[in-house]
């Protein structure tokens, strides 16, 4: 099967390979910041389709529609006809967040009129709703090779919360900073605002490689916009926050920013296609954004506003999968992604510059720690094929571990924000029904963070 | 003799007249597509002989370019008459009869594609390759047999023959008639129509109609009255008639542009005199539905 490219071809391929790798890895790497917004989020950054979501998002293996564009390219070289795809999502956001208590061992205060009254730290919950159009692709398949060109809404993520205040260690001392620090009476309250936008344009292209072997390349332009503030208020020690005065300073996180990815993927299918096997890889985009301190009209301690450029990191993740279909009706599929989420902390930008605003202080910001996790998804799609339209009935379930970004170090105020969450268990349903050239999906994903319901529809000629 | 019996020794007559001026000119016809003259003749014998420098010891050690050389050989020259004696691809090499049909089909099997060499053992039977030289041909049925017992192996009555799809989609989506063709042949060889939905890829799915499929496919390389037959032949009209809920249409509204195509053929019209049509009357004739 490899006679059939020719030697100058493979040349070719593996100069461009070489090509696009080194000029796509030319970015400068400052990272994420130690806001204490960044804590109370978690981006999870989705692969398309209603069809892939009800099979738990294992799709490396089958990637057949032409959601394949952006999951495993190579999958484009099992569309026989051109067709089209398109979907919207609604994405409902759960952000946990330290919001009040007390560090746990330390027992509270009490008396009148005080908050302080709540042994060991307490989350708060809120929530926020996003809608919009998540995808589109066109596939045109020919014999040996296929193309196609899609838009992928990557993130579409929005976050609104207010933290009350937990008391630390300390009593009396209080940093008029707000900024959590390691000798602090207790956290500032914070009004927190996030919208992140990650869209990708790109193109696809796979090519059959023969034996059941595919081979495919996506080119992505990414887009981004970030717009994050965090107010900061201190309140009295033994009073309620009060977000109407005493704004002593606010973080903003800004910026609108392009960068390019690419992602390569391989298919293997039986020649029953009974078995298939299925693997990619996805270069994330770096995008940088500036990251602002500023003092607020109710500053205890004046300071020169800072700035600096920060790095919003989309890691690379690295995918396998398997897929079983004993019977046309039946799919069963199972999919390993490696998401390296510990990048997102190379070059991790202290944005209230500590290390001047409070000598004493380390920054601590090599402390700041996330680590890369090993997705798990497992799918299953059951077709009634005697029946018309044809119904087809998908679950499907996927176990994403913590990646919170957490602190390990001295810094008493960030160790009670930065801290540690669950691992989530996501569960996915989905229906489809199909035509002879129209197919309409249905899918759920819910877990206790997020929950994402998506509508997509394919049309052929 | 009175008038009846006069007439009908005339209509005797005018019949055995016809069947002696007639029958050379159909057994001409049919030499003209597979007889060739002496110049195809050896240039058919040139690639038979590069084809045949790839075997060695009874093995292919490039089946695929054998493959080439033979398909070449083969369309120049599919019934040499004489013309082609036994060829050794270089001196001091085995000399080899010209069949080139029957190295085709032991090419396919040694590349484990059951389908295609079964339809080329089927050629080299129809083309009398066996008579050319029994020792060589010795086990045609017996690797005929074996193909199609390979290719009845993968059948599973819940999960569709990979042919078909392939088929449809070399007809659907590229109009490569000879290809939808032999893929629909294949399908069949595997699992009869029996209109049962299937996934042609993803989860688009179309009714399992192959014999239909090579009707149109059929019509389209020009072997008309072969198409008609088939057409005539395909359970489609009766599921159709059967089924309320349309996921018949297309392939009803299909079925009956080619039947309207086939009523308006003159009743009168010969067979099929293209190498094509020649190759499929011997496929048809040996197709198991």
């Amino acid at each position: 099967m490899l006679k059939q490219l020719s030697k100058n071809s493979w040349k070719l391929v593996f100069a461009a390979g070489w090509f696009l790798t080194a000029a796509l890895g030319q970015h400068q790497l400052m990272a994420q910041t130690n806001l204490e917004t960044n804590a109370g989020v978690q981006f999870n950054f989705s692969t398309p389709g209603a069809g892939n979501m009800g099979l738990g998002g294992a799709f490396l293996a089958l990637a057949f529609d032409a959601s394949a564009a952006y999951t495993n390219p190579a999958g484009l070289s099992t569309i026989t006809q051109p067709e089209w795809l398109v979907e919207a999502r609604h994405w409902s956001y759960t952000h946990r967040f330290t919001d009040r208590g007390r560090i746990e061992g330390e027992e509270p205060v009490g008396g009148p009129n005080t908050p302080d009254t709540i042994s060991g730290l307490r989350d708060g919950q809120d929530e926020d709703q996003v809608t919009g159009l998540s995808y589109f692709s066109y596939v045109y398949p020919r014999r040996d090779w296929a193309l196609a060109l899609y838009r992928h809404e990557l993130v579409n993520f929005e976050a609104n919360f207010s933290t009350f205040g937990a008391y630390l260690k300390q009593t009396r001392s209080q940093n008029t900073l707000g900024i959590p620090g390691t000798l602090d009476g207790r956290l500032a309250s914070l009004r927190n605002h996030m919208e992140v936008d990650i869209v990708a344009y790109g193109g696809a292209a796979s090519y059959r490689l023969g034996r059941g072997l595919s081979a495919g390349v996506a080119l992505s332009y990414f887009d981004f916009t970030i717009d994050t503030q965090a107010d900061r208020f201190l309140p009295e020690l033994f009073a309620p926050p009060n977000f109407e005065d005493r704004l002593v300073n606010f973080q903003t996180q800004q910026g609108d920013d392009t960068d390019w990815g690419v992602a390569v993927g391989f298919l293997w299918e039986s020649r029953q296609k009974t078995w298939s096997v299925g693997g990619v890889y996805r270069q994330g985009p770096d995008f940088a954004f500036q990251a602002r301190s500023v003092p607020g009209i109710g500053a205890f301690l004046e300071f020169e506003p800072r700035e600096r450029q920060a790095t919003f990191i989309v890691p690379d993740v690295y995918g396998i999968g398997i897929a079983f279909r004993p019977t046309d009706a039946l799919r069963m599929a199972f999919d390993v992604d490696r998401i390296r989420y510990s990048q997102l902390t190379d070059g991790f930008v202290d944005i209230f510059d500590i290390a001047t605003l409070s000598p004493s202080q380390p920054p601590e910001t090599d402390r700041f720690v996330i680590d890369d996790t090993n997705e798990l998804h497992l799918g299953m799609e059951y077709a009634f094929l005697r029946h018309w339209p044809i119904l087809t009935l998908r679950a499907g379930a996927w176990y994403e571990p913590d990646h919170s970004l957490r602190f390990e170090g001295e810094n008493v105020g960030f160790g009670a924000v930065f801290r540690p969450r669950d691992d989530q268990m996501h569960y996915t349903a989905g229906v489809g029904i199909a035509l002879r050239k129209v197919q309409l999906d249905a899918a759920v994903d819910h877990s206790d963070r997020v929950s994402v319901v998506s509508l997509s529809a394919g049309f052929r000629r | 003799m009175n008038a009846q019996q006069i007439g009908a020794a005339m209509s005797k007559t005018h019949l055995w007249t016809f069947f002696v001026l007639a029958l050379p000119a159909a057994a001409a016809a049919q030499q003209a597509v597979t007889h060739c003259d002496k110049e195809k003749a050896e240039k058919a014998r040139a690639e038979f002989r590069l084809a045949m420098e790839n075997r060695e010891d009874g093995e292919w050690w490039d089946a695929r370019d054998a493959i080439s050389h033979l398909k070449k050989a083969a369309d120049l020259c599919p019934d040499p008459r004489n013309l082609i004696p036994p060829t050794a691809p270089a001196p001091f090499f085995p000399k080899y009869t010209y069949i080139p049909f029957y190295f085709l089909g032991t090419c396919h099997v040694s590349l484990e594609e059951p389908p295609d060499a079964l339809r080329y053992f089927h050629l080299s039977s129809c083309l009398g390759e066996p008579k050319r030289d029994e020792d060589a041909t010795e086990d045609l049925d017996a690797l005929a047999g074996g193909c199609l017992k390979q290719i009845v192996r993968h059948q599973r009555p819940n999960k569709q023959p990979p042919y078909f799809s392939e088929g449809v989609t070399a007809a659907k989506t590229r109009k490569e008639w000879k290809r939808s063709a032999e893929r629909m042949w294949d399908s069949m060889q595997v699992w009869p129509e029996d209109g049962e939905t299937t996934l042609i890829s993803g989860r688009w799915t179309e009714p399992y109609v192959p014999r239909l499929h090579l009707a149109i496919a059929l019509f389209e390389l020009g072997c008309r009255q072969q198409a008609c037959e088939q057409l005539k032949r395909s359970k489609l009209k009766e599921l159709a008639a059967k089924d309320k809920s349309g996921k018949y249409d297309e392939e009803h509204k299909q079925m009956e542009q080619l039947a309207a195509k086939c009523s308006a053929l003159p009743r009168t019209a010969g067979p099929e005199n293209s190498w094509i049509c020649q190759q499929w009357q011997c496929w048809l004739q040996k197709d198991r539905r």
